[in-house]
């Protein structure tokens, strides 16, 4: 294939150029006789083998940098003839084009996105022999194919392909070959020609794990790239929030996390809206990395402050990735729920320590503090229960089966529970609450009640994790806090078949569990396996610290960040309140929208379900105009980092033995991506430099 | 067409036929006028038929004292050097070298190759050749020697018995006028025809380009006359163009003697054939001093009479 491929015929011509300008500048020579024309012949006969080699080296030569002139001129383009020609005219052929249209694609070189780009190449993709049956398929984080099957309908094509645009959402690749290859697979005879088209910039994140082995074998790929010659900087507010729980009367601490994607490091400045009020934190980013920019603030009030986070002067490659919605819940002070049957007036007691070590602080005129509410354990109050940040169970007795599905549930919901077990109850209770939460819960160990020869001693902690919460925050002293620990434990425990040794984060002396820790989703399930009225721990300095560290590593757990990408499904439970979907919507960033889902009743509670997210900002679930929930909504980090993947790696690794062939936009617009036409003219330039030298070498 | 002249053993010229007076127009006599004073010399003695001014190679009575020689009973006393026999009381003869005159024969090459050079007036060899043969047919005859005349080409064209007389002159001369050149070279055979016909010593003068295919032959016939003690001069005649090929890009050089056509441009080969003449002309003198001959490279570019001037010096020192 050639750039200018009328060089060729000039070239052809010009061979015969040497030829018939020797043929017709060869003097004509003069008669004379001579009487010495015997030494003339021998010295002719002598040279004339020698000159005819020479003579056939010479046109050899001009007549090579004849054609190597015309070569240069015509400029070849090696290895860029296209898997699929846009002029393919054969009409029994079936073609599908697909266009990437995630947020990368929006990112600007030379005056146009790069969307731009990709819609004039899958024009001409998409025309051709009429006959040809046709699709195209728009490519985010799910496809979107504009006909279920290839047609001849180029028309409707063009015109969708016209009004397709930039979408915030990241590319699913996987999603979108596996699409294309369902098509091409069912449409058309087994020996169909099948040919693959795909306009992307082929995003380093996106297209690394693409596998092509869902496309049928014989089909043609061709790979289209829009992407620019050299990879535009970008910086993105790839997550932006509170850390850990936000509580009103205690500080927040804002974390925005920055991803710098450009080679050199960058000062950024990032202004925070929550309400009225705004923030600004600033900072310098790494480059290659993401760096986290902290600012610690107060909360004005409880329920849900809504905002967005937002670089300042900042001018980059994609603009849609910088700014991110913000979605906090101000809750106010903890609330734990103890569910005991002892007496709150009986002192000392399990339930009393418990009580004291969970809410140590009394509130303060014009202040708030964690409070603790009893519940009856024969009936606990479901509300209260569900409006607890933390359910704590210290002596509850044998639970109902109802109890039991209830605290399951909540668990299920994400609600955390602190089981301070050391009854043979407490070990039925343990086995009906993981039985009644299925399969998300898996023990490390199963407590059962202490066998009759069990020695009535005091244990101690022979181990600990030291690394994890409770421990880790006493540092080098944690030796000292907990090896005055003595305690009968209650209950004798056992390993489980599938249960993680790391969840177990202490163990007595007799190789008892002391605590274990086992999450389920966004709930947790701690046990504390001691007799507290038979411990000296309650006396310990580290009891509070124990017991308050691990009900805060519960508690962060589950206020960790729930936010929706642009373009992802959603599936999120209501907050544990509410009840029923009756009277409640959505209402997104521009008011409400009826586009986002619709929720469904489910055993754990009220389902919302969105096929796709839509656009970002803060959607809303209110009834009566109270706001239930808060999400943010954001555009995929992925789609920030702007490094391509290289043509080898798809034809090498991923192409899975298909007839894959690359072709990058940037090549043609440099103008120099095919050097080979500087080799033509080097070798030209070396034919006539030795046709001098051979001239003058066999100068005779 | 061969034009033989059959001579007896005695060396009486031909009669002049009448009205063969006229000069050729290859005689300069105002020319040669300037070369009174200078004589065609031998080096070697002569055997001449009369008395003359070359050293015969007889010893006799007369002329200056040579050698004694002892008596032998029943020679000539006269001879007898008396005071000799009064000093010693033995009896030796006196011996003297007689003078004699010169027979010189010119042989002139005619073949084809002697053609070169006629693309300008007066400019071939064998003008050249015709001139200076003259002028020393001239110069021998004048200083009572006798000349004869062979050309040479396919083998011995025409000969002349060497003759003394003003008359014979005039007939060589004007057979030299006459000759032209053939295509066919032979020269070793015309130079073994010659030496059949010529019974007693003298001179060989050989003018020739010695452009033949086999020099060795040519030599090889030129050294049966110097094993007869014949004095032999060989003038090599080199016509300026033959030394350099002629400026152009491009030639058809033709063979004078039939040897076929050559295209070539002289550019090319100037350097390598200067190189192959210098060769060759190397090589005839060589051939040459190696039998005996008096070589002379004579270019036709230099006057004929400045070339004889100079032979007959350096022949008298």
């Amino acid at each position: 294939m050639f750039v200018h491929a009328w060089a060729i015929s000039v070239g052809a011509a010009a061979l015969g150029l040497p030829v018939l300008i020797h043929w017709l500048t060869r003097p004509r020579p003069m008669r004379m006789g001579l009487s010495t024309i015997r030494l003339v012949q021998e010295i002719v006969n002598q040279r004339r083998a020698r000159a005819r080699i020479r003579d056939w080296l010479i046109l050899l030569l001009r007549s090579a940098a004849v054609a190597l002139l015309a070569i240069t001129f015509a400029r070849p383009l090696f290895n860029k003839q296209p898997m699929v020609a846009t002029d393919d005219d054969d009409g029994s052929a079936i073609r599908v084009v697909v266009v990437d249209q995630s947020i990368s694609m929006g990112a600007l070189s030379g005056g146009a996105t790069l969307f731009e780009r990709a819609r004039g190449v899958a024009a001409a993709h998409l025309q051709g022999s009429p006959d040809r049956r046709t699709n195209l398929i728009l490519a985010g984080a799910r496809a979107r194919p504009i006909f279920d099957a290839p047609q001849s309908n180029t028309g409707a094509l063009r015109e969708g392909l016209s009004n397709a645009a930039v979408r915030p959402e990241r590319l699913n690749a996987v999603a979108v070959i596996q699409a294309a290859g369902d098509m091409l697979a069912r449409s058309g005879e087994e020996n169909a020609r099948r040919q693959l088209v795909i306009v992307s910039d082929f995003q380093r994140s996106n297209w690394a794990s693409a596998d092509f082995s869902a496309i049928p074998k014989n089909t043609s790929i061709q790979l289209e790239s829009v992407a620019a010659a050299q990879t535009h900087s970008n910086l993105a507010i790839v997550a932006a929030g509170v850390s850990g729980r936000a509580e009103l009367g205690r500080p927040g601490l804002l974390e925005i996390d920055i991803g710098n994607y450009s080679p050199a490091p960058r000062t950024v400045e990032v202004d925070i809206t929550l309400e009225q009020a705004t923030y600004r934190v600033q900072g310098v980013c790494l480059p290659g990395v993401k760096t986290t920019l902290t600012r610690e603030i107060e909360f004005p009030h409880e329920g849900w402050l809504t905002g967005e986070a937002r670089l300042v002067n900042l001018d980059d490659a994609i603009s849609l990735d910088n700014n991110r919605a913000v979605a906090v819940h101000v809750r106010p002070a903890r609330v734990y729920a103890l569910i005991t049957r002892e007496s709150a007036d009986r002192r000392p007691s399990a339930s009393y320590y418990v009580d004291r070590a969970l809410a140590p602080i009394e509130a303060r005129a014009g202040q708030s503090a964690e409070r603790v509410v009893r519940c009856d354990a024969a009936a606990p109050d479901v509300g209260t229960l569900a409006s607890a940040d933390l359910i704590a169970i210290v002596r509850p007795g044998r639970f109902t089966q109802e109890v039991v599905g209830t605290l399951a549930g909540l668990l299920r919901r994400g609600r955390p529970l602190l089981y301070v077990a050391s009854e043979t109850a407490d070990a039925t209770n343990l086995k009906s609450l993981a039985e009644a939460a299925g399969t998300g819960l898996s023990m490390p160990v199963e407590f059962a009640p202490p066998t009759s020869n069990r020695p009535a001693a005091s244990y101690y902690l022979s181990e600990v994790r030291e690394s994890s919460r409770p421990f880790r925050a006493f540092g080098d002293r944690l030796n000292d806090a907990v090896r005055p620990l003595r305690s009968i434990p209650g209950l004798v425990s056992r390993r489980t078949e599938n249960g993680l040794p790391e969840d177990i984060l202490a163990t007595y002396s007799d190789g008892s569990a002391c605590i274990v820790m086992s999450r389920m989703g966004d709930g947790a399930l701690a046990v504390l396996n001691i007799d507290l009225t038979r411990s000296n721990l309650p006396q310990l300095p580290a009891f509070v610290p124990i017991l308050g560290d691990l009900a805060a590593d519960m508690l962060v757990q589950r206020a960790s960040r729930q936010t929706l990408t642009c373009g992802e499904s959603v599936a999120a439970y209501l907050p544990v309140g509410v009840a029923t979907a009756e009277g409640v919507r959505i209402v997104g960033p521009q008011g409400q929208d009826a586009q986002t889902g619709a929720f469904a009743n489910d055993p754990q509670g009220v389902l919302w379900r969105w096929e796709s997210a839509g656009l970002p900002g803060v959607y809303r679930v209110e009834r009566s105009g109270e706001t239930l929930m808060a999400m943010a909504c954001g555009v995929s980090g992925d789609e920030s980092d702007l490094r391509v993947l290289d043509a080898s790696v798809f034809k090498d690794r991923l192409a899975g033995g298909r007839s894959l062939g690359f072709r990058s936009a940037a090549d043609a617009d440099d103008g120099d991506a095919d050097q080979s036409w500087w080799w033509f003219a080097a070798a030209c330039t070396a034919c006539m430099l030795t046709e001098v030298a051979v001239l003058r070498m066999t100068r005779m | 067409m061969t034009q033989q002249t059959v001579s007896s053993q005695s060396t009486a010229s031909p009669p002049a036929a009448p009205g063969a007076a006229r000069r050729s127009r290859f005689l300069d006599l105002k020319g040669i006028a300037a070369l009174e004073h200078l004589k065609f010399s031998t080096r070697q003695r002569v055997e001449g038929a009369y008395s003359g001014q070359h050293v015969s190679r007889q010893l006799g009575g007369a002329g200056e004292f040579a050698d004694y020689r002892e008596y032998v009973d029943g020679e000539d006393l006269r001879w007898l050097d008396w005071k000799v026999l009064g000093r010693t009381g033995r009896s030796y003869i006196r011996l003297f070298q007689d003078e004699t005159n010169l027979i010189c024969t010119l042989a002139i090459d005619t073949s084809g190759s002697m053609r070169f050079g006629d693309f300008k007036p007066g400019g071939s060899k064998l003008e050249f050749a015709q001139y200076l043969g003259t002028a020393m047919s001239h110069v021998i005859v004048r200083q009572q020697d006798q000349v004869g005349l062979a050309l040479l080409d396919d083998g011995l064209r025409e000969y002349l018995a060497p003759g003394g007389t003003p008359s014979h002159a005039a007939v060589v001369q004007s057979a030299i006028e006459s000759a032209t050149t053939r295509p066919k070279s032979d020269v070793s055979r015309g130079l073994r025809d010659l030496f059949e016909r010529s019974p007693r010593r003298g001179a060989l003068v050989l003018i020739s380009d010695f452009l033949m295919e086999n020099l060795e032959e040519t030599f090889a016939s030129i050294r049966l006359f110097r094993h007869r003690h014949w004095e032999v001069v060989a003038l090599h005649l080199v016509h300026p163009d033959e030394e350099r090929l002629p400026a152009g890009a491009a030639y058809r050089f033709e063979g004078l003697e039939g040897e076929g056509i050559v295209n070539c441009s002289p550019e090319e080969i100037r350097a390598a054939y200067t190189r192959r003449f210098a060769a060759h002309c190397a090589s005839v003198r060589k051939h040459a001093i190696a039998s005996g001959c008096d070589y002379r490279c004579v270019s036709t570019e230099v006057p004929y009479l400045r070339t004889l001037a100079g032979f007959l010096v350096d022949r008298m020192r």
